[in-house]
């Protein structure tokens, strides 16, 4: 039975890496245009050969998002671009204006997704995109477990869908809030996440929200798989480096134990209690298993609770000392774990710091700060290091 | 020509000034009035000589595809001028039944560049259905490298956000209060500047711009490239729309010059002009 893939945002190469080594099978990019998140870091032509080669090394596909809905200026640019990333050694685009999905098809031997914002929501929309030659359909949020499971039996399409992280208001495609209040272009990467504002309704003193909470399928993988999905999407590309390492390493060992059948209840609630942890928000299955109601929204305005359990990520090691770009505030006597990318979990008690000029310290207090550490462990880099709540 | 987006079945009053109207179907249309086939056959024997062309614009799902057929097919034996639609299975079932429906692509905010009429035009679309949120310059820029006729919305209050999610009965319900309004008005909380009108349908919640798009600067420079000018009568008053309509009709008629147009319809209803002569950007770095 071919398993299912575990697909990873990366905003740039170190994600992109890291998204590789916590245990996707494939990561998507956006190149420096024409991707649907305009201000992540993204990735050049040259970020996008070494991410190619870094990822087709250890057996993982990249794709790259040219899903912005392209206006007359942006199309001039395209077709040389997109030979460009081909030749880089690209996978897959994902689009979402056909007109694209005919010149590709027609000029390079390279698959062709169709994204979400196209919104594609039913078998005859999606037999209508097989003709097209499009080889993966990335479903709309709002298609439901018995709609998947009908598009999957009556198309046999390669079908994608999200598992994790935010989720629109609004069906994707069919919302230009950004334009309207920020001159932002939502469907050219300039969303502004305006449905997470706060708004008053009818009158000064009644607030309003439209924001929803997360999407966590954590719970339902097994079902999923065996609807025959192909591809468990993970939202994120503005993400950290961290939230990609313990998600991606959360959805691996659950994949994973259930192709092994050896998952248990107590895997499942020591992983949902991960990702509960690394979100920033409450979360739900939205329209998995009904229309979304009101416990998937929120009514007083935003929700996100900041997370400062990241201290750091691995970036070298000579002999026993390790260094380590310092994220959040930690100190000498803190109790703390790592997390590796052969998905172990190692709890420790730090009894030493040094700063980047070898000197010792007793508090690790400067965000993007080399700092240095003496381990009697052995660990790989890019092993990430976060306040201890496992153990 | 004018085609007038309307808001119920009795189309006298507008018969003097076009003959050509927008009406959606019952259970299959976002922000349109909506009328069942019955309906649409008696407006087409009351109305012998009007174009109609129906909006079914909401996304289709599985369980709507079987009905929608039967609509489509009951559609195709009816006189209408053609579909406006937004879901791609619209294409695949005239395709497939080989129905005899003139068809106009329409999917609210995607249709903003010549590439993708042309292929449209390619799988057999009459007519494209611009997005609001281009420029006038690139509508002309359309016109001049697609074949396919244009359809381009100038006036009404076009809808910028739609969600399946019933938001506001959620909010109203989670707040344990009684909701007693049809339509409601939200603006960003601290800002004075812009309202939006906010509503839910059984299909969902859409957003609305409350200010009346003021396209006319933008009609006058287009009206000679475009098969069809979109007036909206959604949330206008009638009164008013029958004005707007008149100033129109007289100027297309030239008995008002343009420039008098311009100034009476500013008078009339403001002078937000969308993004007819504004560009968005997308990235802020």
């Amino acid at each position: 039975m071919e398993k299912v893939e575990l697909l990873s945002p990366a905003g740039d190469l170190e994600r992109l890496k890291i998204a590789c080594i916590y245990g996707a099978d494939a990561v998507y990019i956006g190149g420096q245009d024409y991707s649907l998140r305009a201000n992540a870091n993204n990735f050049s032509i040259s970020d996008i050969k070494e991410g190619c080669k870094f990822a087709h090394n250890l057996g993982k596909r990249v794709y790259l998002a040219l899903n912005i809905v392209f206006h007359n200026e942006d199309i001039m640019g395209v077709y040389n671009y997109i030979k460009g990333v081909v030749d880089s050694g690209i996978d897959a685009f994902i689009v979402s204006d056909l007109f694209l999905v005919r010149y590709i098809k027609s000029n390079f031997k390279v698959e062709v997704h169709l994204s979400t914002q196209a919104s594609v929501t039913n078998y005859l929309s999606v037999n209508f995109l097989k003709e097209e030659k499009v080889d993966r359909v990335v479903l709309a949020r709002e298609v439901d477990r018995d709609g998947i499971k009908e598009i999957i039996e009556k198309t046999g399409m390669d079908i994608e869908v999200f598992i994790h992280g935010a989720m629109c208001t609004f069906v994707s495609g069919r919302c230009v809030l950004s334009n309207y209040f920020t001159n932002r272009d939502s469907n050219r990467g300039g969303c502004a996440q305006v449905c997470r504002f706060c708004f008053d309704i009818d009158s000064e003193d009644e607030r309003f929200s439209m924001a929803v909470k997360d999407l966590n399928m954590a719970s339902y993988l097994k079902d999923m798989i065996e609807l025959g999905i192909k591809s468990f999407k993970i939202e994120g590309r503005m993400r950290s480096p961290f939230y990609l390492a313990v998600v991606l390493s959360s959805y691996r060992r659950l994949i994973d134990a259930i192709y092994e059948d050896n998952l248990t209840d107590s895997l499942l609630e020591k992983e949902l209690k991960i990702l509960s942890r690394v979100s920033n928000r409450e979360n739900s299955t939205h329209f998995y298993f009904k229309e979304a109601n009101l416990e998937d929204q929120y009514y007083t305005g935003r929700q996100e609770i900041s997370n400062q359990d990241y201290l750091g990520i691995i970036l070298e090691k000579n002999d026993n000392i390790y260094t380590i770009r310092q994220r959040n505030y930690f100190k000498v006597g803190d109790k703390v774990e790592f997390i590796t990318p052969n998905m172990d979990i190692i709890s420790l008690e730090v009894t030493n710091l040094y700063n980047e000029k070898n000197e010792p310290i007793e508090v690790a207090n400067q965000a993007d700060a080399i700092i240095k550490m003496k381990l009697d462990i052995d660990l790989p880099n890019y092993s990430m290091l976060r306040k201890a709540y496992l153990t | 020509m004018l085609l007038i987006n309307v808001n119920k079945k009795e189309l006298d009053e507008y018969l003097e000034f076009t003959n050509s109207f927008i009406i959606g179907l019952e259970n299959y249309s976002i922000n349109y009035y909506e009328v069942s086939i019955k309906e649409i056959e008696e407006i087409l024997n009351k109305y012998k000589n009007i174009d109609l062309f129906i909006s079914i614009n909401k996304n289709i799902f599985n369980k709507d595809i079987k009905d929608l057929e039967t609509k489509l097919i009951s559609l195709s034996k009816l006189k209408i001028k053609g579909i406006l639609f937004y879901d791609l299975s619209i294409l695949e079932i005239v395709k497939r039944l080989n129905l005899n429906i003139d068809l106009v692509i329409h999917q609210t905010h995607l249709i903003t560049n010549y590439n993708i009429c042309n292929y449209y035009q390619d799988k057999g679309c009459k007519y494209a259905y611009l997005s609001t949120e281009i420029t006038k310059d690139e509508i002309e820029e359309i016109e001049a490298k697609t074949n396919i006729k244009l359809m381009v919305y100038f006036l009404g209050h076009p809808i910028i956000s739609h969600s399946k999610r019933k938001l506001v009965s959620n909010y109203y319900l989670y707040n344990e209060k009684e909701d007693t309004r049809d339509i409601h008005i939200i603006k960003e909380h601290g800002k004075d500047d812009k309202k939006y009108y906010l509503k839910e349908t059984n299909k969902g919640t859409n957003i609305l711009t409350y200010d009346i798009l003021n396209g006319t600067k933008a009609f006058i420079e287009l009206k000679n490239k475009i098969e069809y000018a979109i007036l909206d009568n959604n949330l206008i008053d009638d009164k008013l729309f029958l004005e707007i309509l008149e100033l129109y009709k007289l100027n297309l008629d030239n008995k008002l010059c343009d420039k008098d147009l311009i100034n009476k319809m500013n008078n009339l209803i403001g002078t937000n002009d969308g993004f007819f002569y504004l560009k968005t950007t997308y990235k802020v770095k």
